[in-house]
């Protein structure tokens, strides 16, 4: 099945549409040549629907090669004007004269024209010859075939109206062209035309209506040049009419043929100018202003230099003359005479047809739409297709799924939140605390009542009755340890916990400086041998029972060093005695024989952090022989370190952990040192905690009560 | 003495007046909690400082460059124990600078190869195949069996604390292992015994912490005592001069 593509759209239709079913385009030009309802309607249209639009387009191309041509046009066209001055023919009239009148009809060979001949090898490619006859030429044949059957017959040959058209040439005005007057097709062979059976395209480049300049063939692009004073089709016919008195057949005595032709010319020319104009459809106006009726004024309101023309109307626009062409002499000027042959060679087929009515220049609206918004005398353009509107083909619709729109509609509000303004906020008034301070004032009420009231030992809460085993073993352990060998205390705690490291540590280091040991401290951590020497120094005289080596820097590794090589991992002391501030630690008397960790009676470790106390059980495990290590930790870190004393071959030897058992061994010592003068007050305030967890567990037990019989009485109110 | 006396009064007053400060955070984060933390940040920082180069720096790095000159540094035995060091040194300082910073590289490997090696190791040698012999020692029969002239309820404990061991030590290993079979549906589910040992490890796994939160509670409150009693004596000693 045959389509039509869209001229605007470019979208396939069917061949019978009249309008595009896409953009509403008109699909098959109107043609003027005759009244519609007199005129046959064209079969080649209807075989080709698509040649309307082939004849726009060839009207596009046309309107730029005569625009191209005007540049050239003045050289080839002052050619005939001077002839026409100097009353002399074309050449190919000249050329006429030089014919023998016994010849045969038409040029002879080689003289026929470039254009002409290149027609004929366009002709012959397309293998349609009987379309290259003209319309005229047809309607001549068609009369003489009409006489010839009637008995009729001419007398004269054509070639005596040739020769009256010499004789009367000088008749023929100067400011008309002969070759404008009379067809170049005119001196083709009889025989040659007799034999064509042309029928219905008309492909001669210049016909007849070309002479009165069709008003198709103005193309948008001479109209824009001379937008000053544009030609309007409805006067150049009666200027040409004007101008060609006398070549009218009644003055020049033109053959019987061309008379027959030029009346018929005549009428069809009254016919295009009175009946066309009120049948044909015209395009109305989208935005008419009554008052810019001519086309060259530029509307008010409309700067035409303001509009965004095509690249080629506006080379056209530059390249117009800016002077005022007159009407006459541009219907001199007429391109289709003055195309070279090679441009006529490619003009397409059938192309000079008008398929559209052009309205006179009263009538002729300007463009209010579109690119040429506020030209007159463009090309029409559909209303349908220049008017705005909505697709009539929907576009694809958009399927969107419910995450998506949810998405969507989260993104719009999140938009929309962050373009709402927000009100200030007010300031937010801090909550009192008022549970903090209530624990907080128990706990200090607690610990100082029975600090401040001194309660006697043994007033408040009685001390611990029951000695712990690893107590007892630890004591035993320290009652054990050589006299001869020193004992290494390791601080590695921070100030924070020496309150109650010092209170725990206290009666172990009394202890072992009561045996007549001798201790030697070092710590992992800067602050400790501070702390070593305001704990060591209650008990003991700085370098008589106790030497510190000060500061051991570099964790593990530092560890594992001093475990291996002591003396090559700290070369100085801290706070060593006056006579040894220039010396070494190393060479204390306390520290006479020590080379190795192994040479210590014990080692002691006083830490509060569970990887400072399993960093020394590890690294100091493989070097330390069969030197006991006894753990003084704090609470929070004995469970992690009670499994190295717990096993069945421990790496620690003793632990001593929490103010109970520091209790215990002051008591087991018999001395009352810092714990169990802290042992009221760590009573109190340990029972104010456990009063306090206790309330919290029934606080929250009867929040687990009281809620689900909330829920449920909600529920069976709700329902 | 008169001077030393002033001066502990005065060093006493103000680690009096600095517990109070700390003291005052139980009123909600004010001004003078906040200027004795920085107070001690900063003791902190400086004291460590100088712990440092008294105790490391000066003896081991500018005291036998000092003592020993250009010739004893040059010297073989000072090679590893000074020049190396320095070395070493220099080279980590060039971590400032970033066009520099790649050959800071080699001292900073040697730290993080050495220290992870320590203590991986120790921690290998030290507790990981000690605490698995002891764990596994627990089940051995010198020690489930009665030994010779030991009470019944002696060993009847022993045999207790040998299972609650074995116990504790197993389901909480189990609540650790994170593998499990995956069902026809997808879903990843460990066994019946595997779910019901990891709740029982959890079980321990709480007394444990709860333990040292006590444990820590109970360090916190003879912290607190110290703290009272020291502003206790403070006070006495200030009124009765």
């Amino acid at each position: 099945m045959a389509e039509v593509r869209c001229p605007m759209c470019s979208k396939p239709n069917p061949e019978e549409a009249e309008v595009c079913g896409i953009c509403g385009a008109r699909l098959k030009p109107l043609i003027i040549d005759q009244p519609p309802q007199e005129q046959p309607p064209d079969k080649s249209e209807e075989r080709r629907p698509e040649q309307g639009v082939e004849q726009e387009e060839g009207l596009d191309w046309l309107g730029r090669i005569r625009a191209e041509a005007e540049s050239e046009a003045p050289k080839e066209e002052i050619e005939p004007e001077e002839t026409a001055d100097e009353a002399v023919s074309p050449d190919w009239l000249g050329r006429l004269r030089e014919v023998d009148t016994t010849e045969d009809e038409g040029p002879p060979d080689g003289e026929v024209p470039d254009w002409l001949s290149a027609f004929s090898e366009d002709v012959g490619e397309v293998g349609e010859p009987e379309a290259a006859e003209p319309g005229w030429l047809e309607r001549i044949r068609e009369i003489k075939a009409t006489k010839a059957a009637e008995g009729e017959e001419e007398a004269e040959p054509v070639d005596d109206w040739l020769a009256r058209l010499r004789e009367e040439q000088e008749l023929i005005p100067e400011d008309l062209g002969a070759d404008e007057i009379i067809p170049e097709e005119l001196p083709l062979p009889a025989e040659t035309l007799a034999e064509e059976e042309v029928e219905e395209h008309v492909i001669s480049p210049i016909e007849p209506m070309d002479l009165s300049l069709e008003p198709s063939e103005i193309a948008p692009s001479e109209a824009m040049a001379d937008k000053e004073a544009p030609p309007e089709p409805r006067d150049i016919l009666p200027d040409l009419t004007e101008a060609a008195p006398p070549v009218t057949p009644s003055e020049v005595e033109l053959p019987s043929e061309v008379v027959g032709e030029a009346e018929e010319a005549a009428e069809r020319v009254d016919e295009f100018e009175t009946p066309i104009e009120d049948e044909l459809p015209h395009v109305p106006a989208l935005i008419l202003d009554e008052g810019e009726e001519t086309i060259g004024e530029q509307p008010s309101g409309i700067d035409l230099d303001s509009i965004e023309l095509p690249g080629w109307l506006s080379e056209l626009r530059e390249t117009a003359p800016p002077e005022e062409v007159p009407a006459e002499d541009t219907s001199l000027d007429l391109a289709p005479a003055t195309l070279p042959s090679w441009l006529e060679a490619m003009r397409p087929i059938a192309t000079f047809r008008s398929a559209v009515e052009i309205e006179s220049v009263d009538e002729q609206v300007v463009e209010s739409a579109g690119p040429l918004a506020g030209l007159q005398g463009v090309l029409m353009a559909e209303p349908v297709v220049a008017m705005p509107r909505a697709a009539t083909v929907g576009a694809a619709r958009l399927e969107v799924t419910e995450r998506q729109y949810a998405q969507a509609e989260l993104l719009h509000r999140m938009v929309e939140e962050e373009e709402r303004e927000r009100p200030a906020a007010a300031a937010h008034r801090p909550r009192v605390p008022y549970l903090r301070w209530a624990i907080g004032f128990l706990l200090v009420i607690a610990v100082a009542l029975p600090t401040i009231l001194s309660f006697r030992v043994g007033e408040g809460f009685p001390l611990p009755s029951y000695m712990p085993r690893d107590l007892e073993s630890l004591f035993k352990l320290v009652e054990g340890i050589s006299l001869e060998r020193p004992v290494l205390a390791v601080f590695d705690y921070t100030p924070g916990y020496a309150g109650e490291l010092n209170a725990v540590a206290g009666p172990l280091l009394e202890h072992i400086m009561l045996r007549g040991l001798r201790v030697v401290t070092v710590s992992t951590r800067p602050t400790g041998p501070l702390l070593a020497e305001g704990l060591l120094s209650r008990v003991g005289v700085n370098g008589e029972g106790y030497v510190h080596l000060g500061y051991l820097s570099g964790g593990p590794i530092a560890v594992q060093l001093f475990a291996a090589a002591p003396r090559e991992t700290i070369s100085r002391g801290f706070l060593l005695p006056g006579d040894m501030e220039s010396q070494s630690g190393w060479q204390s008397p306390i520290l006479e024989g020590v080379s190795q960790l192994s040479d210590f009676g014990l080692v002691v470790v006083i830490t509060a952090g569970t990887d400072s106390a399993r960093t020394w059980v590890e690294q100091a495990y493989p070097w330390r022989g069969e030197t006991p290590l006894v753990m003084v930790l704090s609470v929070g870190t004995e469970p992690m370190i009670r499994p190295y004393y717990e096993a069945l071959e421990p790496q620690v030897d003793g632990i001593l952990t929490g103010l109970p058992a520091a209790v215990n061994y002051e008591q087991y010592l018999g001395r009352s040192g810092n714990a169990i003068a802290r042992w009221n007050a760590f009573g109190t305030g340990m029972l104010t905690i456990e009063l306090i967890l206790l309330a919290g567990v029934i606080y929250g037990a009867a929040l687990w009560l009281l809620r689900p019989r909330a829920v449920e009485t909600r529920s069976e109110r709700d329902g | 003495m008169a001077e030393l006396t002033t001066l502990d009064l005065v060093g006493t007053i103000t680690a009096a007046l600095l517990t109070v400060m700390v003291l005052s955070y139980l009123l909600g984060d004010n001004l003078f909690f906040r200027l004795a933390v920085y107070l001690f940040i900063g003791v902190a920082a400086g004291y460590a400082g100088s712990i440092a180069w008294y105790n490391v720096i000066w003896p081991g790095l500018i005291d036998p460059l000092v003592s020993q000159g250009l010739a004893g540094i040059l010297q073989p035995s000072n090679i590893v124990t000074i020049i190396v060091p320095w070395l070493l040194i220099l080279l980590l300082l060039l971590k400032v600078s970033p066009a520099t910073s790649r050959y800071g590289g080699l001292p900073l490997a040697l730290l993080v190869g050495v220290g992870a090696a320590v203590v991986v190791g120790g921690a290998i040698t030290g507790t990981l195949i000690p605490q698995s012999l002891a764990a596994m020692g627990t089940l051995t029969p010198s020690t489930l069996l009665p030994q010779a002239g030991e009470e019944i309820i002696v060993w009847f404990e022993r045999i207790i604390s040998a299972i609650i061991l074995l116990l504790a030590t197993v389901t909480t290993l189990m609540y650790f292992r994170f593998t499990a079979r995956r069902s026809a549906t997808g879903e990843a589910r460990r066994s019946k015994l595997e779910r019901i040992a990891a709740v029982i490890g959890q079980v321990f796994i709480a007394i444990t912490f709860g333990v040292i939160y006590a444990g820590a509670l109970a360090a916190t409150v003879v912290i607190l005592v110290e703290r009272i009693q020291f502003l206790r004596d403070v006070v006495s000693s200030l009124l009765t001069g």
